[in-house]
């Protein structure tokens, strides 16, 4: 699945990041949005297209069209 | 060179920490990315840089790469005794990320650096922070400070003034994966914060009380500057009437009496009544600031304003234009896509900034009655201003949608990203120094505009008959030249020679006036400068036209030319100026027929 179909407050791991943009994929990636990683959706904008997510860097909000392009697995954790 | 830099990621209190170090009272800020200068401040054992914040090494924002280039201008100079890298302990792993790209290019240089691991006030009593665990990994000092309750700062000033030897870094490791594994190791293991800060967000993001919030706050700022500044516009009135009539009432009648009651108090004095508007206004913006409430802001507004072909970052160029554009200007430059911070350059002028509250303050104050309602908190000169500032963002929004749609503008867009930095209760001092600051700015900046206008107007206004002559005075036949373009607006000569001068700063509207309406009054006569255009008979219309003017008209040469230098180009601020004025006045035209 897609993680902009993550509902918020759930956990997933990020299995691939489909970003071809150099500069874009690599500033994702020191963030934590990296295959392996874990991310948690927290927040939507009352208006949508940007949501709020913990990453191993802090938290970080990411435009819907980032998150269009990133799979992941859900992950029920305790 | 025996210079300090200070380093580290955005937010992660480098800035007070310079202030801590120098005493200087530099803007701090928690919005990521807000420092876009280098400040420079002395210690009485160093001088003290203050970079800004680097997030990565691999920037894609105009702020990122511009920090970047500076932070390795500067090691390559050898200018820097010593490297100070900020480490924000709450966030150690990402700080430590940048700390350790850091530590290899300042080593490449030979230049030591120091780590000073940061908000350990922070740190919960049952968290356990090994900093001399970290130290012996990183083979360079760590110092545990608190730059908000300054503790730890001795020991930093002692291991800076002695940082010892530089150890070479020898095979790059991946940073990402050696900094989460350090500061899981060594750092403090806690939720404590995020949960915190994921209650309030709960709150203030939601899409009720969020957007309840977010308007509340908003209308609450712009109300208080009317309601919190009024007593003291008072009292620098009274005291201006007090000082001139004390100055000149027992000085023999002639041109100087006549220079100083009409220029000095009269022109010069009315600006200084609006100053406590400004500090009121670079207060509240600046809580809203250090409080971290921006970067929610920012969330909010991105999906709006992505409709306008903006970024939910322009936001806080807006914001910040409210006060001034040039530092509203230099605030772009945190937007990632090109197409947004142009749009958002072309549209900053619009902002209702401080310069133009004198200039609504005046004109409310005339057309507009003092009523207040729900125990005089809410008054309806209050909500008229709050309109004024809506219709400038209105605007705005309306310019850069036009814009953005136009097929002549060529410039990548990148997706929105933003890190949420945690909530802080702000600290009080340096912002109220900052807020005094920016207001004391704001007189000395534009006082000598204004005073050099205003001395010119006078003896233009004066001469050759003299007080009670203005109409066939120069200034009079210059005029009545023009006078032909303000007749559809109803309004007489005097408020074109008003608008002429305000085209350096539109501060100078209100002294010019000032001046003129005291050279047209033959008594030395002390009524506030509102009382004169009341009794002038400007008409409610009028008024109101005159304001739509002034929100729409680029009249500021200082953001002309920091319009042309971000752009590099005369070009688009000529095309600003000339498009801007146009609209003003066409816009001003529809005003006034709408309300007459």
């Amino acid at each position: 699945m897609l993680l902009s179909e993550l509902n918020i407050g759930q956990k997933a791991l990020i299995v691939e990041v489909n970003i071809t943009e150099a500069s874009l994929s690599s500033r994702l990636a020191e963030l934590g949005v990296r295959r392996g990683e874990t991310i948690t959706c927290l927040h939507e904008s009352p208006f949508g297209g940007v949501r709020s997510y913990k990453l191993s860097q802090g938290v970080f909000a990411l435009e819907s069209t980032i998150a269009d392009n990133i799979s992941i697995e859900k992950r029920d954790y305790p | 060179m025996n210079a300090v830099a200070i380093v580290g990621k955005p937010n992660s209190g480098k800035s007070l920490l310079f202030n801590r170090l120098t005493g200087l009272n530099q803007k701090v800020t928690n919005f990521p990315g807000i420092t876009v200068q280098i400040k420079r401040g002395q210690h009485k054992n160093f001088t003290v840089y203050d970079f800004p914040g680097i997030y990565t090494f691999h920037p894609i924002t105009k702020d990122e790469s511009v920090a970047i280039e500076q932070f390795e201008d500067a090691l390559a100079e050898n200018n820097i005794r010593v490297v100070l890298c900020v480490l924000d302990v709450g966030r150690l792993s990402s700080s430590l990320r940048i700390g350790l790209e850091m530590q290899k290019r300042a080593s490449v240089q030979g230049i030591p650096i120091v780590f000073a691991l940061n908000m350990m006030d922070e740190v919960g009593p049952k968290q356990i922070v090994d900093w001399q665990g970290l130290q012996k990994q990183l083979q360079a000092p760590v110092v545990p400070i608190s730059a908000k309750t300054g503790s730890g700062l001795n020991q930093l000033v002692q291991t800076l003034t002695n940082p010892g030897v530089v150890t070479p870094v020898g095979k790059e490791p991946d940073f990402y994966v050696l900094a989460n594994q350090l500061a899981n190791r060594f750092g403090p293991q806690s939720e404590e914060a995020y949960l915190k800060r994921n209650k309030l967000d709960r709150f203030l993001l939601s899409p009720v009380t969020g957007l309840f919030s977010f308007v509340a706050i908003m209308a609450l700022i712009f109300q208080s500057v009317f309601s919190f500044s009024i007593p003291l516009m008072d009292f620098i009135d009274w005291l201006v009437g007090e000082l001139a009539h004390m100055a000149t009432h027992s000085m023999a009648d002639g041109p100087i009496k006549d220079f100083l009651v009409d220029a000095l108090f009269g022109g010069f004095g009315s600006f200084l009544v609006f100053v406590p508007q400004i500090f009121f206004l670079t207060f509240l913006i600046g809580i809203l600031e250090d409080s971290g409430y921006l970067a929610r802001a920012a969330l909010i507004c991105h999906r709006p304003l992505k409709f306008f072909g903006l970024s939910g970052k322009s936001f806080v160029p807006i914001l910040t234009g409210h006060a001034c554009a040039i530092p509203a200007i230099f605030a772009s430059r945190i937007i990632e896509s090109p197409k947004r911070r142009f749009l958002t350059i072309l549209i900053v002028p619009l902002m209702s900034c401080s310069a133009r509250l004198p200039v609504y303050a005046l004109l409310i104050a005339t057309v507009i009655p003092r009523s207040t309602f729900m125990g005089g908190f809410v008054g309806l000169q209050g909500i008229a201003l709050f309109l004024m500032y809506l219709f400038g963002i209105g605007i705005a929004l309306l310019v850069s949608l036009v814009l953005s749609r136009s097929k002549r503008i060529h410039a990548e867009d990148i997706p929105f990203i933003l890190e949420m930095p945690q909530y802080r209760i702000p600290h009080w001092r340096p912002l109220l120094t900052r807020s005094l600051n920016s207001a004391w700015q704001f007189v000395s900046r534009a006082g000598v505009t204004i005073l050099i206008v205003t001395i010119v107007v006078w003896l233009v206004g004066y001469f050759p008959n003299g007080s009670g002559h203005l109409d066939t005075s120069y200034l009079g036949y210059l005029g009545h030249f023009i006078e032909p373009v303000l007749r559809p607006l109803d309004l007489d000569w005097k408020y074109g020679v008003a608008i002429l001068t305000s085209f350096l700063a539109r501060e100078v509207f209100v002294s010019t006036l000032g001046t003129m309406f005291g050279i047209e009054d033959a008594e030395a006569n002390f009524d506030s400068l509102i009382e004169k255009v009341q009794t002038s008979g400007m008409s409610f219309a009028s008024g109101m036209a005159l304001m739509v003017f002034y929100a729409v008209a680029l009249q500021c040469v200082s953001t002309f030319v920091v319009i042309k230098n971000e752009l590099g180009n005369y070009k688009v601020p000529l095309a600003l100026l000339l498009f801007y004025s146009i609209l003003a006045y066409v816009l001003a035209l529809v005003t006034y027929l709408i309300f007459s």
